[in-house]
């Protein structure tokens, strides 16, 4: 596939000279998240932001290690979650892709509505916390991190059903219902070996979408052995809001707040494992991601 | 005839269970999370008391959507919410595509490789710490843009969370930003799985380099812009809450370009938490996004079917 | 097609009819809860009754020990540490158990979460007894309408509240009631509505401003000239928390962050709503805010800024901040929060208004057993030993007494707030004069509390709650332009007078938006309650 032809090099050059800026601006804004955690606080406060900090402190990450007891947890729960779940929503998300896939099944395409419709409609927060909560129980759970919302909407579901359609061939689902295969060896056997890179792909996307939750823990959990590295991210941040907001107007209120340090340096530790495990997927990425039929 | 139905329906039955089968849990699950709690959208009609519940508290017709309606700013927040949407699914398209064209047209793998990663990182971090970030950049004291820019140009420093101008192009940059990674890779996924033949042939005749984008890449794209599109037309109504809530930081002299339905909604419940209210615009949101989709839908397996979402 | 229609008629049907068994079962839970609080209130009031006779003839008090064990859920804001709020708990229950063989329940909930959890418990139909009513983003007449509260009257005066019910002083309770019936205990804490600003005294010290002679917002403008001068670099004013209107008015229950009509001079007597918002008094403090923030007194960027005002002090940025409702022990925690010592100036006279009385701690419309919930309640507010070990955790591992027979208290060597795991926030509970002193603090901290409540004018709708039930409309569009105006005005960030974000315009959109209305409809409630109560 590489090269098409009449490629010179002057093109070349500004084609990867234009990538060079775009990746320049994706990088830049975070180098300025690492350096301002690592600024020396009142400098910041005087100096303003800046890329060469004019004195550096690592007292964000200090403080940070004095709570390292719900930073560690919060990082094991983050993890937990974010295997756990994805392994739910794949298995789930395969099993309804799988036969969605196949355009001899009669009714795909009302299922395929069943399923696309809860893109659209969803009856709200406070009945889907009942339900939760009371017909399931999962109130201070660690299932209460995982399930509400573990297929998140249907989207996932069409990216692995047009990956199938248009990646195996029917011929082969045939010759193997030919050799006396049962739909579920097809699948296990032809179908999913032949799909890494939809799974892989799926796998970061789901696992980003876990890693960076909080609302699940904001809702269902108010344990902190069950705080996420993102919760306990959210709350902080939220103290400051609180402050700011209506309620804290006339009150006492003796909260002592995290610096601005101390916010950045915890949005890096956030971040950091993210962007440290996907470029294992990413390679999957150019496989793995079809939507929309491609028939040329 | 009866009797036959029956037969094929057996047969059906008989030759797809597994099928259906592996379906069930996904169904089950779907039912159990977005159908069941939809009898919460009945709230919308109602006055919630926690005592009644939801089914036994009182109608009251559609006096919970009237605060959406009959305020002066309801034409601003829905202008806003659709335009903004609109020019995040144009722009968001037109760029990612052409940055799908450009990389597919980088001759080092190597260098592919990298770029691919590197324009990913945005999309991956949260929308909350991307609030941060763009604060280290516009805050007027401290930000970046003004103390390490403007003032080193000489320049006096520009309070960009009380001036409201520059952020529709805030926005929408931030926005672009965060996504033309992936919505590119999506794009470039689509692109190599082109067949080189129709390239081939396409140079033999002699195409230049725009005809071949405009005559084989462009239409083999169409699928996929199709139903990137499709989906994104049911979510016109809704808008990100951190990008217009958080990144703005919440300033009310930008809320003429920042306030969207669901700002609107989330300040206008602050002082007086009513569900049903809550529930009103959610059911407002939700029933345009579903009558725009049919519709769009619709058109779509009238010029194409294959390209229909269902 | 056909067959499409078919199915999703067989779906809805379905769903349906889970539906419907599955709320009608809940709802008929929630009837049968509500019945049976209903009876058992009831059977309190015979309880009590019978209690009375035992007591007039001397047979002493009922044995309530013996009752059927119950666990009462308590929701509190503010942090703990999941295993040191169940060792709590587990003290709480020792008393509770052997007092009425109850069970505590306790759930703490951080600043960042507690309107959301508190508003999903309440209106999801969780167990819950007991939560503190206020910072939930509901008035107490929309927490009444939507049942999100029972009423405790009953209880108060003749049951087992009573003792309570005789500690707090007969106005307070209008405060905390609705429609004749009692909702709610007033948490015993600063009452008064004070206007002022925390300053740093070691900084006028040293310029030689003598803080005890500003009486008013110029004098004040005045110091902070001459803070600016000495200190070029500092923005004199903190303005981390939304900057303060400082006019001594009577929102009549809204927070002072969003005023939909309001008495703009509370300590006047009159009793005229009006749009605070339009009114000279609101002119004449936006203008001079702006002012300020020309001179540089107030940071440029007050609208975006998330530093706390005490971590600005503390880092030498700033010079004073204002603060509402200073009160006796004010100056010391301020002290303590910002590492340099704070000097408490004031504007006005001190009043009191609803809104800083009506904080209260409530029973939840889903207590299963309300009685026993508020015999809880009760041993909250009157028994020293049970409110401080709900207010400072253990001995020994959350604090410690230095001074014993004072009551005076401090963390334990190697503690500290970062690593306490359990906020201290006394006055955020039922009964915060019964709480320890802390070190550091007026060992008659809480008999200044109480000279200090006792005093003030009393604004002329003190006791007044408003229901916004029929302008919520308006309500929620004014919110939108409160948001969008006042806190640029109030920090000096727009020009009031000038052409974007004006003054004018501000009063415009919110009549525009029915602002009129809500003034009308506070007008009317007011004058009828003024009328009932007189």
């Amino acid at each position: 596939m590489d090269n098409m032809v009449d490629n010179n090099k002057g093109f070349q050059v500004i084609v990867n000279i234009i990538f060079i800026i775009l990746a320049f601006l994706c990088i830049m804004p975070f180098v300025l998240l690492i350096v301002s955690s690592i600024t020396e606080e009142s400098t910041l406060i005087r100096e303003g932001y800046s890329f060469i900090p004019k004195a550096i402190s690592w007292d964000a990450y200090k403080y940070l290690l004095v709570n390292s007891k719900a930073v560690v947890r919060g990082y094991g729960i983050s993890i937990m979650q974010t295997i756990v779940g994805t392994v739910c929503n794949l298995t789930l998300t395969t099993l309804l892709a799988y036969p969605l896939s196949r355009k001899d099944l009669p009714g795909r395409n009302v299922i395929a509505f069943f399923v696309f419709f809860t893109m659209l409609f969803n009856g709200g927060l406070v009945p889907s916390y009942m339900m939760w909560t009371q017909i399931f129980k999962i109130k201070n759970t660690f299932g209460a991190l995982i399930f509400p919302n573990l297929m998140m909407g249907a989207f996932y579901v069409i990216m692995m059903r047009t990956y199938f359609t248009s990646n195996i061939p029917d011929a082969l689902i045939d010759a193997a219902k030919i050799d006396g295969a049962g739909e579920i060896r097809i699948l296990a056997q032809v179908v999913l070996p032949m799909s890494t890179p939809i799974i892989a792909t799926l796998a970061l996307l789901v696992g980003l979408n876990y890693w960076n939750d909080w609302l699940n823990g904001l809702y269902y959990v108010n344990k902190d052995s069950l705080y996420s590295i993102q919760v306990f991210l959210y709350q902080m941040l939220m103290k400051a809001d609180f402050l700011r907001s209506s309620a804290a107007s006339s009150l006492p209120v003796g909260i002592q707040l995290p610096s601005v340090g101390i916010k950045m340096a915890v949005a890096v530790l956030g971040s950091v494992p993210i962007l440290i495990v996907y470029p294992f997927f990413q390679r999957y990425f150019v496989k793995g991601i079809t939507i929309g039929s491609v028939k040329g | 005839m009866v009797k036959r139905k029956r037969g094929t329906f057996l047969k059906v039955v008989k030759r797809f269970w597994p099928l259906y089968l592996m379906t069930l849990p996904g169904l089950v699950y779907l039912f159990i999370n977005n159908y069941m709690p939809m009898f919460g959208l009945t709230l919308a009609f109602k006055q919630y008391n926690a005592r009644k519940g939801i089914l036994g508290s009182d109608f009251i017709g559609l006096k919970n959507f009237e605060f959406l309606f009959k305020t002066k700013d309801a034409w601003i927040i829905t202008r806003n919410t659709v335009v903004y949407n609109l020019v995040f699914i144009i722009l968001g398209t037109v760029f990612a595509i052409t940055v799908a064209i450009l990389l597919n047209e980088v001759r080092s793998a190597f260098a592919r490789k990298i770029y691919q990663t590197v324009t990913l990182i945005p999309f991956i971090v949260s929308i909350v710490v991307v609030s941060y970030l763009a604060n280290a950049f516009l805050s007027a004291d401290t930000g970046f843009i003004n103390k390490g820019i403007l003032e080193p140009l000489g320049k006096e420093g520009i309070s960009w969370y009380t001036t409201p101008g520059p952020w529709p192009v805030i926005l929408v940059l931030v926005n672009l930003w965060k996504n033309f990674g992936y919505n590119s890779i999506i794009y470039y996924a689509t692109l190599v799985g082109i067949s080189i033949e129709y390239y081939e042939a396409a140079v033999v005749d002699g195409a230049t380099r725009w005809q071949r984008i405009r005559y084989v890449t462009l239409p083999g794209l169409k699928a996929t812009i199709i139903t990137l599109t499709l989906m994104s037309i049911g979510k016109i109504f809704y808008s990100d809450f951190g990008l217009f809530y958080q990144v703005p930081m919440n300033s009310g002299p930008l809320f003429d370009v920042t306030n969207t339905i669901d700002t609107y909604v989330f300040r206008g419940l602050l002082q007086n938490n009513n569900i049903g209210m809550s529930a009103a615009a959610g059911f407002y949101q939700s029933i345009v996004g579903f009558v725009l989709v049919i519709t769009a839908n619709a058109i779509v397996k009238k010029i194409s079917p294959e390209n229909a979402l269902y | 097609m056909k067959f499409k229609k078919l199915l999703s008629l067989v779906i809805v049907g379905v769903m349906t009819v889970s539906m419907l068994s599955a709320c009608g079962s809940s709802s008929g839970n929630a009837e049968d809860g509500s019945a049976a609080s209903g009876t058992s209130s009831e059977s309190a009031a015979d309880d009590s009754n019978t209690e009375g006779t035992e007591a007039d003839t001397g047979a002493g008090e009922e044995d309530l020990s013996q009752q059927e064990p119950y666990t009462v859920k308590i929701m509190m804001l503010d942090d703990g540490e999941t295993d040191i709020v169940e060792e709590v708990a587990a003290a709480a229950s020792e008393i509770t158990q052997a007092k009425f063989n109850t069970t505590i329940e306790l759930v703490r909930v951080g600043w960042g979460s507690w309107a959301e959890q508190v508003t999903l418990a309440l209106t999801s139909g969780e167990k819950l007894d007991l939560f503190p009513a206020f910072a939930i983003n509901s008035s107490l007449a929309t927490l009444v309408s939507s049942g999100e509260v029972l009423p405790m009257t009953d209880y108060l005066k003749n049951g087992c509240g009573k003792e309570t019910y005789a500690m707090v002083d007969e106005e307070d309770w209008i405060c905390t009631s609705y429609d004749g019936e009692i909702y709610g205990i007033p948490m015993n804490k600063g009452k008064q509505n004070v206007y002022g600003a925390a300053c740093n005294k070691d900084i006028a010290d040293e310029l030689g401003i003598d803080l005890d002679a500003v009486k008013t917002l110029d004098d004040f403008g005045e110091v902070l000239g001459k803070v600016k001068e000495a200190y070029p670099n500092m923005y004199p004013l903190a303005t981390s928390q939304a900057l303060r209107v400082m006019i001594p008015s009577d929102t009549l229950g809204d927070d002072r962050t969003c005023v939909l009509g309001a008495l703009v001079d509370a300590t006047s007597g009159s009793t005229t709503v009006e749009n605070l918002y339009a009114s000279d008094e609101y002119r004449e403090f936006v203008e001079k805010m702006y002012d300020w923030a020309q001179k540089g007194y107030i940071m440029p960027d007050a609208l975006s800024n998330t530093e706390t005002a005490q971590n600005m002090i503390r880092a030498g940025s700033a010079f004073a901040d204002f603060y509402t409702g200073p009160a006796p022990d004010t100056e010391a925690r301020l002290s303590r929060e910002c590492g340099v010592t704070i000097k408490d100036i004031e504007f006005f006279e001190h009043y009191k208004t609803t809104g800083e009385t009506a904080p209260c701690w409530s029973i939840a419309g889903n207590s299963e057993n309300p009685e026993r919930a508020m015999q809880v309640l009760n041993e909250m507010y009157t028994n020293q030993e049970l409110a401080n070990i709900f207010i400072y955790g253990i001995e020994g591992k959350t604090f410690e007494f230095v001074d014993k027979a004072n009551k005076v208290i401090n963390y334990p060597d190697g503690v500290d707030a970062t690593n306490a795991g359990y906020a201290f926030d006394h006055w955020a509970w039922p009964n915060m004069c019964m709480s320890y002193v802390w070190e550091g603090y007026p060992v008659d901290v809480y008999e200044q509390y109480v000279t200090f409540n006792a005093g003030g004018v009393l604004s002329p709708a003190y006791g007044f709650t408003f229901d916004n039930s029929s302008v919520l409309n308006e309500v929620t569009a004014c919110s939108n332009v409160v948001s969008k105006y006042a806190e640029a005005l109030n920090t000096g960030s727009v020009d009031p007078n000038g052409s974007s974000g004006s003054l004018e315009q501000f009063i415009q959109e919110l009549e525009d938006n029915g602002i009129d209305k809500i003034v009308a409809e506070k007008q009317r409630q007011l004058d009828e309650w003024l009328a009932a109560n007189s």
